[in-house]
C-alpha cells in the first residue's frame, strides 16, 4: 500500500521510466526485425546508416517484409530516411498521451511490441499472462531488465562503470544529486548525465531494486559505445547524445517543478534522430539553450581555473618511451636535445569575417583580431615552443603584428601565403639559437596544368640543424618540420590526398638528401589536414598505406557524413596525373636519381625504373645486338599499354616514414573524442602532429636508442567541456583551433 | 656429358639441379669462333650515354637453350650460352630489354641470365664458386612479370647487400618456370636473409610461395651424382 502511495507521488518520474523503457522497446524491434542481432539495437542501426546506406537500404526492405508487427511499428519502417524520424515522432505523440494513461495501457504497448524481440519471448509470455498489477508490473521490470542486462553483456565493462557510479547516489533524490558536486561534474560527461533519471526511476520503485538502473545505464551504455567505437562517428553519436542529454539536463535544471505538463522540450529528440549529417548544427543550435550560463556546472567550474593552463599538460617521459626500452634511455644528459612544438590554426580574420555564421555564437569582443591578436601572443608566449607551425596567418597581420614579436622573442620564421587570392598562409617559427636551418622549401599545391591540383593550398618543409649547446661533438640529427594546411572541402579527399603526397614527397626528397649520407633525419609532420582521426588520409599517414581503390570521396576525411548521398564519386588509379612527378610511394620520380655515383649506392626504385621504359634512347635496337628468332626479335611498342603497369594499379599508395600522432583520438584518461577546432557547423580533431619514430625500421642496428621521444603535450578538451567556454573562439581560446603543443626529446 | 666439366665446367643457373634437366646442347649453327668472341673475350666497355642514367654497376643479359634431340654430349654448358649485350644506364638496359622476347612468350627449354659484367653465369666463376642462390618455382603465366620486377630490383640496388649480388636467372620449363638469383657468399645468412626478403616484397610473392636457397656446391654435387646416374643409364 505504501508502495503503491509512493508509486502515484512520483508517478511523473515513472513516467521518465516508462518513456525511456518504452523508446528502448520500440527500438529493438526496427533492428530485431531487420536482422535479429542484440548488439546495442539503437546504436547499430545509426552505425549502419551512418556507414553504409545500401547495407541500411537491406535492412530496410527486410523490414519491410516482416509484416506481422504490430501497427505502430510497422509506420516506422517506412523509409530508410523516414525511419528515425517518424519514430521520434511516435515517441513524442506517445509521451504526450501518457498522463492520461494508466501505467497498465502503458504496460499493454510495451507487451505488443516485446513480441519482436526475441531474445525475451520467455519474459513476455510470463508477463503476458498476468494481470498488471503494480507488483507484476515491478518483476516484469525486473525479468525485463535481466535480459536487457544479457542481451547488453559485450558491454559489461561501460555499464558497469555506469552503473557504479550511479549505486553510490541511489536512494537520495535528485536535489541532493544536483547538489553533489561529483555529480554535476559527471553531468558534463554525456553518458552519465542520466543517472539522475536513473535514480528517480529507481525511486519509484521503492523495493530497493536497481534493476531499472542498470537497463537505463545498459541502454544509454548502447548508444555510447557506438560512439566510442566509431570514432568517425563519434561526433554523431554525440546529437543522439547530447540530444537526451538535452531532455534531462533540461528536466534537471527545472527539478522544481517534477511534472511532464510541458513536453516541448521533448522536440530536440527529434531534431536530433533526424539530423543526418552530423553534430554541428544541432549542438550549435541546442547548446547554447541546453547551458544556459554554465551555472549548472558550478562544480566543475570552481574546480578549475579558466586560463590558458587550464589545459593540462600531459608527462608522457616517463610512461611511455616509443622509441625506446627504458634500459636505452640516453644517461648522457649532454646527448640529449628538447624542444617543444606547436602547431596552430589562428584563424585568419579574413576568413572570420567571410564566414560569420560559424561565429554566430561568439561575442564581437572575441571576434575582434586586437584581442585575438593579444591571446595568440599570449599563448606563444606562455609556452615559447622552440618551434611554432601555424596556420591560417594573415599575411598582412603576420609581418606587421605577428613576425616582430617573434623576432623580437628570437624566432626565425619563415612565411607561405596561399596562393591566388587567398590572404592567409602558413608560417613555421623557430628559435634561431637552437637550431640551424639546413634547408628551406615552399610548397605551393597548384598545379596550373593539372585540374586535380587548382586549389590555393601551401605547406613549408624545413630541415633544422638543432645546435649543440655544449659544445660537445654531439651531433644530433636534422629535424626535418613539415608544416601545412591541407583543403577544407569534405567532399574532396582525392585532393588533400594529392596535397599530402606533394608535402610527404618533399620531406622525402629532403630526408633522402641526408640519407645519401648515411644520415637519418627525424621528421614532424604537423598542420590542420582536415581530416579525423582513423579515417583514410589519417590512415595513410600513420600506417604508411592506403588501399584507396573505390573509397567514395568524401569518406577520406570523413570530416562530413555524405554516405546518405545516392552517388558518391569515388577514388580510383591514378588518383593524381603522372604529370606531378611523384609516384604511389609518395616519393618525387626523380628522387630516386642519386645525387652522384660517389656519394653512394645508384638506388632506383621500378617505377622510375619503368618510367624510362619507352624513352626514346630505349626504343633504338642496340646496334649490337644479334637477331634471334623468337628471342631477340622483340620490337617495343610504347603506344600499348605497358605490360606490367606500375603500382598505380595496385591501388595503393603508401609513403616509407614511420609516422605517430602526438595526440589521441579520445583525451587521456576518458572516452571523450579530443578535438580541435570547433565552431557552429561542428567540432573535431582535424589539426596533428605527427613524429617519426624508429619502430621496425631496417637501419642501422646501433642507432636504436636515436629518435624522437615524446615527453609531454598539452591536453585537448571535448566538445563539450569547449561549449562550456561558450564555444571557439572564446576569451580564452582566440582561435576555431586549439593550439596543439608537444614536447619531444631527440636523441 | 663429362665432357661439359671437361670443356669449361661451366654450368647453367636454375637449369640443372631444378628440373635436373640434361645438359644443353650446343647450337650447331653457332660459329665457334663467334661463341668464343662473345663469351670470352673482353668487349669495348660499355658506359652510360650522355643525360642516361648509371646503373651502379654494368650487367650482361645472356641466353641460353637445349635444343631437343641433339646428342647433349658433344656440346658444352658454355657452348650453349650466349651473350645478348652488356649495358651501364637504365636507358640501355630498357634498350636490350625492349626488344628480348618476354620469358614467358619463350618456347622450348631456354633461359635468360643478367649477372653482372664480368661474372660469368656459371657455378665456377670466381664470383659465384663460393656462392649460392634462391630459387622460386612458378607455375606457368608468372614468369614474366616476376622476371622483370626481378631484374628492376637487382639493377636499382633493392636489394641492399653491398656487392653480394652476383646476377639473376629465368628458366623457362615445360610445367614451370624457375627464377632465381645468386650471390657471392652463400655462408652469409645475414644477406641471404635479406635478399629473401626483398625478393618477397619486390616480387610480391603470396605467403605460401616455397622459397628454396641453394648453395653452388650442392649444386655442381647434385648435378654431377644425377648426371652420372644418368650416364649409367644411357643418357637422357
Amino acid at each position: 500500500m505504501i508502495g503503491s502511495l509512493i508509486y502515484y507521488g512520483l508517478y511523473p518520474l515513472t513516467q521518465i521510466f516508462f518513456r525511456l523503457s518504452d523508446s528502448y522497446w520500440k527500438r529493438r524491434p526496427v533492428i530485431i526485425n531487420g536482422k535479429a542481432v542484440c548488439d546495442g539495437g539503437a546504436g547499430s542501426y545509426r552505425r549502419l546508416n551512418e556507414q553504409q546506406t545500401a547495407l541500411l537500404d537491406q535492412w530496410c526492405n527486410a523490414e519491410t517484409e516482416a509484416s506481422e508487427t504490430p501497427t505502430h511499428t510497422q509506420q516506422e519502417r517506412s523509409e530508410a530516411e523516414g525511419l528515425v524520424e517518424s519514430r521520434s515522432l511516435l515517441e513524442i505523440r506517445e509521451v504526450e498521451m501518457e498522463p492520461d494513461t494508466h501505467p497498465e495501457s502503458v504496460m499493454e504497448k510495451m507487451v505488443v511490441s516485446v513480441p519482436e524481440w526475441t531474445q525475451l519471448q520467455t519474459a513476455v509470455d510470463e508477463s503476458k499472462s498476468k494481470s498488471s498489477s503494480e507488483e507484476e508490473r515491478q518483476r516484469f521490470q525486473g525479468m525485463v531488465t535481466e535480459t536487457g542486462a544479457g542481451g547488453f553483456s559485450c558491454f559489461s565493462g561501460s555499464s558497469k562503470a555506469a552503473l557504479s557510479s550511479t549505486l553510490p547516489h541511489s536512494g537520495s533524490d535528485n536535489h541532493n544529486l544536483l547538489k553533489s558536486p561529483q555529480q554535476s561534474q559527471a553531468c558534463t560527461n554525456r553518458n552519465e548525465s542520466f543517472e539522475p533519471t536513473a535514480d528517480g526511476a529507481e525511486e519509484n520503485e521503492n523495493d530497493g531494486s536497481q534493476v531499472p538502473v542498470q537497463l537505463t545505464s545498459g541502454l544509454f551504455t548502447c548508444e555510447n559505445v557506438y560512439g566510442d567505437d566509431f570514432g568517425t562517428t563519434g561526433s554523431e553519436a554525440q546529437v543522439s547524445n547530447g540530444s537526451v542529454v538535452y531532455d534531462l539536463s533540461a528536466l534537471l535544471a527545472d527539478n522544481n517543478a517534477q511534472t511532464f505538463t510541458n513536453h516541448t522540450w521533448l522536440h530536440p529528440v527529434a531534431t536530433g534522430w533526424h539530423f543526418p549529417v552530423g553534430f554541428g548544427l544541432s549542438d550549435a543550435v541546442h547548446y547554447p539553450v541546453q547551458y544556459p550560463g554554465t551555472s549548472y556546472y558550478h562544480g566543475f567550474q570552481d574546480s578549475t581555473n579558466f586560463e590558458v593552463m587550464w589545459r593540462v599538460w600531459e608527462d608522457l617521459g616517463k610512461t611511455s618511451s616509443p622509441c625506446m626500452s627504458p634500459n636505452t634511455t640516453c644517461v648522457d644528459p649532454g646527448s640529449k636535445f628538447e624542444f617543444t612544438v606547436m602547431s596552430y590554426n589562428i584563424l585568419a580574420q579574413d576568413l572570420l569575417e567571410a564566414n560569420l555564421e560559424l561565429y554566430a555564437h561568439c561575442s564581437e569582443y572575441t571576434l575582434a583580431w586586437e584581442n585575438r591578436l593579444q591571446n595568440i601572443l599570449k599563448e606563444l608566449q606562455t609556452w615559447e615552443p622552440e618551434i611554432i607551425c601555424l596556420q591560417e596567418v594573415q599575411e598582412n597581420d603576420f609581418y606587421e603584428q605577428i613576425y616582430p614579436v617573434l623576432t623580437e622573442m628570437g624566432y626565425e620564421c619563415v612565411y607561405k601565403r596561399r596562393t591566388g587570392t587567398k590572404t592567409d598562409g602558413c608560417a613555421v617559427c623557430y628559435n634561431a639559437k637552437l637550431f640551424t636551418p639546413l634547408s628551406v622549401q615552399l610548397l605551393e599545391f597548384k598545379r596550373h596544368q593539372c585540374e586535380l591540383l587548382d586549389r590555393d593550398n601551401v605547406g613549408i618543409v624545413l630541415l633544422l640543424q638543432p645546435n649543440t649547446v655544449h659544445g660537445e661533438d654531439i651531433k644530433f640529427r636534422p629535424i626535418c618540420v613539415a608544416n601545412t594546411h591541407l583543403l577544407f572541402n569534405p567532399r574532396r579527399g582525392d585532393v588533400k590526398l594529392a596535397q599530402l603526397a606533394i608535402v610527404l614527397a618533399e620531406i622525402d626528397s629532403v630526408v633522402r638528401q641526408y640519407k645519401v649520407r648515411e644520415q637519418e633525419c627525424e621528421i614532424i609532420l604537423c598542420g590542420d589536414f582536415n581530416s579525423l582521426p582513423n579515417m583514410p588520409l589519417y590512415q595513410l599517414i600513420v600506417t604508411g598505406q592506403l588501399h584507396y581503390h573505390g573509397l567514395p570521396n568524401w569518406m577520406v576525411s570523413g570530416q562530413e557524413d555524405l554516405s546518405y548521398k545516392t552517388h558518391h564519386r569515388r577514388l580510383y588509379a591514378p588518383l593524381w596525373p603522372d604529370s606531378l612527378g611523384i609516384n604511389d610511394n609518395c616519393q618525387y620520380y626523380n628522387a630516386c636519381e642519386p645525387q652522384s655515383k660517389e656519394s653512394g649506392k645508384l638506388q632506383y626504385n621500378h617505377d622510375f625504373l619503368r618510367q624510362l621504359r619507352y624513352c626514346p634512347a630505349a626504343c633504338l635496337r642496340p646496334p649490337d645486338l644479334e637477331l634471334i628468332p623468337g628471342v631477340t626479335d622483340n620490337t617495343p611498342t610504347p603506344e600499348e599499354t605497358q605490360p606490367f603497369p606500375p603500382r598505380h594499379f595496385g591501388n595503393t599508395i603508401c609513403h616509407g616514414f614511420d609516422l605517430r600522432s602526438v595526440y589521441n583520438q579520445n583525451i587521456s584518461g576518458t572516452k571523450h573524442c579530443a578535438v580541435t577546432t570547433l565552431h557552429s557547423r561542428g567540432a573535431a580533431m582535424v589539426d596533428y602532429i605527427f613524429y617519426s619514430t624508429t619502430k621496425g625500421h631496417a637501419k642501422g642496428y646501433d642507432d636504436k636508442e636515436k629518435g624522437l621521444k615524446l615527453l609531454g603535450r598539452l591536453s585537448l578538451l571535448s566538445e563539450a567541456d569547449l561549449w562550456l567556454l561558450n564555444g571557439l573562439p572564446n576569451e580564452m581560446f582566440p582561435s576555431d583551433h586549439l593550439s596543439l603543443l608537444a614536447k619531444f626529446q631527440l636523441c | 656429358m663429362n665432357n661439359k666439366f671437361d670443356a669449361l665446367k661451366d654450368d647453367d643457373s636454375g637449369d640443372h639441379d631444378q628440373d635436373n634437366s640434361s645438359p644443353k646442347d650446343g647450337e650447331k649453327e653457332r660459329n665457334d669462333d663467334e661463341e668464343k668472341d662473345q663469351n670470352t673475350t673482353k668487349r669495348k666497355a660499355v658506359v652510360p650515354g650522355a643525360g642516361e642514367h648509371p646503373l651502379q654497376y654494368n650487367y650482361t643479359f645472356w641466353y641460353s637453350r637445349r635444343t631437343p634431340g641433339r646428342p647433349a654430349s658433344t656440346q658444352s654448358y658454355e657452348q650453349n650460352i650466349k651473350q645478348i649485350g652488356s649495358f651501364a644506364s637504365v636507358e640501355q638496359f630498357w634498350r636490350f630489354y625492349s626488344h628480348m622476347i618476354r620469358p614467358g612468350d619463350l618456347t622450348g627449354h631456354s633461359d635468360f641470365h643478367l649477372f653482372k659484367e664480368g661474372i660469368k653465369p656459371m657455378w665456377e666463376d670466381d664470383a659465384n664458386k663460393s656462392g649460392g642462390k634462391w630459387i622460386i618455382r612458378l607455375r606457368k603465366g608468372l614468369a614474366s612479370r616476376c622476371w622483370e620486377n626481378l631484374i628492376l630490383a637487382m639493377l636499382g640496388e633493392q636489394f641492399m647487400v653491398g656487392e653480394e649480388i652476383c646476377g639473376a636467372v629465368v628458366s623457362v620449363r615445360f610445367q614451370e618456370d624457375i627464377i632465381s638469383i645468386w650471390n657471392k657468399t652463400a655462408s652469409d645468412q645475414a644477406t641471404t636473409a635479406r635478399i629473401r626478403d626483398t625478393l618477397r616484397r619486390v616480387l610480391n610473392l603470396p605467403p605460401n610461395t616455397i622459397m628454396e636457397y641453394k648453395t653452388h656446391t650442392d649444386s655442381i654435387k647434385a648435378w654431377e651424382d644425377f648426371h652420372g646416374l644418368v650416364n649409367a643409364s644411357g643418357g637422357r
